[in-house]
């Protein structure tokens, strides 16, 4: 019964711990500034579209990686990599999406919201 | 004409090894503890499981094969068909007392997995996904769930299976036996690099007699490995059993009746 109880404990802690861990960053208004000045019209609902587009496609095929893991200008290089890897499944316009998230939230690192 | 059969054998194999086509795998980096992410809709994989188990109150050794089929059905759904088959042999004492070692080869049985995403390990603070498993053979059949919870923190990886198991017996005339089994895996583990992985499983399994009785409950724990280097990967876990909470072999602190004193798995996983 101990046993019991201290691997629930365990697992209560884990998830705890786990759940009050960051997730992959949704755009603020700091982050759309940003990725207007680069790409002007871009705004929160674009970098939005490419956040969901990064999960729903990506995630299929490899574990997510942090925008912040790398410098903003490798992404475009690792982006067309994986799309040319997919076979023509990924548009070239949501890959850009993708692509401007990604940029955004590596350059713009502190301001998650 | 064997040795151009045998080479062309060898030279796809190797292409199969080694290629490094499109990356579609959904990775397994432990063996018995599962993880959240399904397959894209339409991307297929094949994964062969081999899991060895060694050593029982008498000689018993097992070799366990499974072939799994898995693909994306709609996004956040895959299924997956399996073909189980195991290689057991042991010692069994016969009514008269004689002992005898035995040895047997069978399809145990083709079973149907459903797993569906509610979360994402990364984008998410939590990943969950939930999993339905029916399977049926000639003397056996079994409904598994499990409710599977994950979590990507930086280079670490954790994750945690409740997993719930009923199984109807019909390997006796007349005689249909029920067993109810509980198991809860935890995972955790360290990316070395994008493709190197090393961690720690622990896998707590408890069975009820006539889905009733607490029969017995065991506690395996070993060290985990992951090596993916591009559109195939691989998962090793060795697993020897540590304690016995319940059902404990006279004179020993673990369940040598029920259970094994080692387990080994590797799965395999590639792209189709």
């Amino acid at each position: 019964m101990k046993s019991i109880t201290f691997i629930a404990a365990v697992i209560t802690g884990v998830v705890t711990a786990a759940a009050c861990t960051s997730s992959l960053p949704h755009a603020n208004e700091q982050h759309a500034e940003w990725a207007a000045q680069r790409w002007p019209g871009v705004g929160i609902a674009e970098l939005e579209q490419g956040r969901n587009l990064y999960v729903q496609n990506c995630s299929g095929c490899h574990m997510l990686r942090d925008p912040k893991s790398q410098p903003p200008d490798k992404w475009p290089e690792d982006v067309e990599e994986m799309r040319v890897k997919m076979g023509g499944r990924l548009s070239e316009a949501d890959a850009e999406l993708i692509e401007r998230y990604l940029i955004t939230m590596s350059a713009t690192a502190g301001m998650d919201g | 004409m064997m040795f151009r059969t045998g080479r062309l054998v060898a030279a796809c194999a190797l292409a199969i090894l080694f290629s490094a086509a499109e990356a579609s795998a959904t990775q397994r980096h432990f063996t018995y503890t599962y993880e959240s992410p399904v397959l894209n809709p339409g991307d297929a994989e094949l994964e062969p499981w081999t899991t060895f188990k060694w050593g029982r109150d008498n000689y018993y050794s097992s070799v366990e094969q499974r072939l799994e089929f898995e693909i994306g059905v709609v996004p956040n759904l895959q299924t997956s068909l399996y073909w189980n088959f195991a290689a057991t042999s042991q010692d069994v004492t016969d009514a008269t007392g004689v002992e005898a070692r035995q040895t047997e080869f069978e399809l145990e049985s083709i079973s149907s997995e459903w797993k569906y995403r509610l979360s994402d390990p990364v984008a998410d603070p939590l990943g969950s996904s939930l999993y339905l498993e029916g399977a049926l053979g000639p003397t056996e059949a079994e409904i598994e769930a499990k409710v599977i919870l994950d979590k990507r923190i930086g280079q670490v990886l954790l994750a945690a299976n409740l997993v719930g198991e009923y199984e109807w017996i019909f390997d006796e005339a007349n005689k249909t036996e029920r067993e109810l089994a509980f198991e809860l895996n935890l995972g955790g583990g360290y990316f070395f690099t994008d493709t190197l992985f090393a961690g720690l499983e622990l896998m707590s399994q408890t069975e009820l007699e006539h889905a009733e009785e607490l029969e017995n409950s065991v506690l395996y724990a070993g060290p985990t490995f992951g090596y993916s280097p591009g559109s195939w990967w691989m998962a090793m876990t060795v697993m020897p059993q540590i304690v016995a909470l319940k059902g404990a072999s006279q004179g020993s602190s673990l369940d040598l009746e029920h259970h094994e004193r080692l387990q080994t798995r590797f799965l395999f996983g590639f792209d189709l």
